[in-house]
């Protein structure tokens, strides 16, 4: 019989694989990225505290898993700060998604914000945490997790045509 | 410049919208008011009773992140302004469509074959802990305080097996024999223990003779009207007890205890036996941590 952490984790799949989705923007990809979380969650497992979140703790996890994954193939072609360089994988990675999914119009247009957008959105609006928790999430100050998000509920707004 | 009933009604909606429900009790930190104090001074927004309303802090008002005070001056410049009142519908209506665009994402099955290999993660995982006793998950915990004696409340697994009640009988010089399986206690024989617990407030420990320390945690009054102390008992730098032991009949007795895994520099116990302990405060309905006046007053009564 499985323990609670474990169960609990398990529940959390469908976010945990929705948050990936958005971040890598390719379904063969999330999975991997949901087996390495959890592959670091149980490592990391006593660092897990009985007053903390666990989606949190896990998206924090998973972000970072995806971060390393990037740097990993990015350090292949030129030396370009993670936050600067293009979205690489969006412009493949649309083209797959977009055919092999059948996307709403919220998701396509969140697949045309740049990442960082991207991210804070899915946590914020989708997940609903808070600025602070979405803060510690992406290791990033409150004021800018504001910034961006604002800007992305603007670009959003535009695309769909939101009033 | 003034505002319609229909426009009334519109900004109501904004500002009733319930999106966000912070689901951690945070405290006012010191944050909020910094970055308020930033956007208000780069503020690109409307001008309102001489104050400049920002883009962020209409979304921050839409998102309930505004702490009441800022929130309430937003909400007046809204009222004001029916402009602000469309803009801030703007940050709200974006965040419900991409919440609903998105939900469908949760129906997606999850490959069987990724939760099997979770599982078999997690059972690895399991039979890897050793003696140091089950590590149970439980989050959530709120302290409820209502007039009557705080309770810890958690959910409770039903695989927890505790030791709960069992008079063992430690500290009347008795030796190891009715060690109940599973617990490793052998080194609680020591007769200092019972001067500790008697003795020694809260927060305090003690050295013994044999180089030991007996660290009092906390005292509680358990459901049976019992004064209990929670210690740890640290063998040498080589093991750390945490237990519970509740005074009855003029003596000690021990009710729970777990071995820890070698004790951490700073002499306290890892957090996986804290958890294990969690689940036998809760189970035994203790009651919260007394005061170092009502814990002194306690002990006056037992010695």
């Amino acid at each position: 019989m499985s323990d609670k952490f474990t169960e609990d984790l398990i529940a959390l799949l469908p976010n945990l694989r929705r948050f990936a989705l958005s971040l890598c923007r390719r379904p063969d990809v999330v999975d991997d990225l949901a087996q390495i979380t959890a592959e670091r969650a149980f490592a990391a497992r006593d660092r897990f505290g009985p007053t903390m979140r666990l989606d949190t703790w896990l998206f924090r996890i998973l972000r970072n898993a995806w971060i390393d994954q990037t740097r990993r193939t990015n350090t292949q072609d030129t030396t370009v700060d993670i936050d600067d360089a293009p979205d690489a994988a969006t412009v493949d990675g649309r083209k797959v998604t977009e055919t092999s999914l059948m996307l709403t119009a919220a998701e396509k247009a969140m697949g045309e914000l740049p990442e960082e957008q991207r991210e804070v959105m899915l946590l914020i609006c989708v997940e609903e945490l808070s600025y602070k928790e979405a803060a510690e999430v992406l290791g990033i100050p409150i004021g800018t997790i504001m910034s961006r998000l604002a800007r992305a509920r603007l670009a959003i707004s535009e695309k769909m045509g939101i009033k | 410049m003034f505002v319609t009933t229909l426009q009334k009604a519109q900004i109501m909606k904004v500002a009733n919208a319930p999106v966000h429900q912070p689901k951690v009790d945070l405290s006012q930190d010191a944050w909020t008011p910094v970055w308020y104090r930033k956007f208000m001074r780069f503020g690109s927004g409307k001008e309102a009773e001489g104050m400049s309303i920002t883009d962020e802090m209409l979304m921050a008002y839409t998102d309930g992140e505004l702490p009441s005070d800022e929130a309430r001056l937003v909400e007046q410049a809204i009222t004001e302004d029916s402009g602000l009142a469309e803009r801030a519908a703007v940050f709200a209506n974006a965040r419900k469509a991409v919440k609903d665009g998105l939900a469908v994402r949760l129906d997606d099955p999850v490959p069987p074959a990724l939760v099997n290999q979770i599982r078999d993660m997690g059972a690895a995982h399991q039979a890897a802990q050793g003696p140091s006793g089950n590590v149970i998950s439980l989050f959530g915990r709120q302290i409820v305080t209502s007039g009557s004696p705080a309770i810890w409340q958690l959910p409770i697994a039903a695989s927890i097996a505790l030791v709960v009640g069992a008079t063992l009988g430690w500290f009347a010089g008795q030796g190891g024999e009715n060690t109940p399986a599973g617990l490793q206690v052998t080194a609680l024989g020591d007769p200092e223990i019972t001067r500790a617990l008697t003795a020694i407030p809260s927060g305090e420990s003690l050295e013994t003779a044999s180089g030991n320390r007996i660290s009092a945690i906390a005292s509680f009054m358990n459901s049976d009207g019992q004064l209990c102390r929670e210690f740890e008992y640290d063998q040498a730098a080589v093991t750390t007890v945490v237990a519970v032991a509740c005074h009855e009949n003029k003596g000690w007795d021990l009710r729970f205890a777990v071995a820890a895994a070698a004790s951490s520099a700073s002499g306290y116990a890892p957090a996986s036996s804290l958890e294990t302990l969690d689940a036998y405060l809760i189970a035994s309905q203790a009651g919260a941590p007394l005061s170092i006046e009502a814990e002194a007053e306690a002990l006056q009564a037992v010695r």
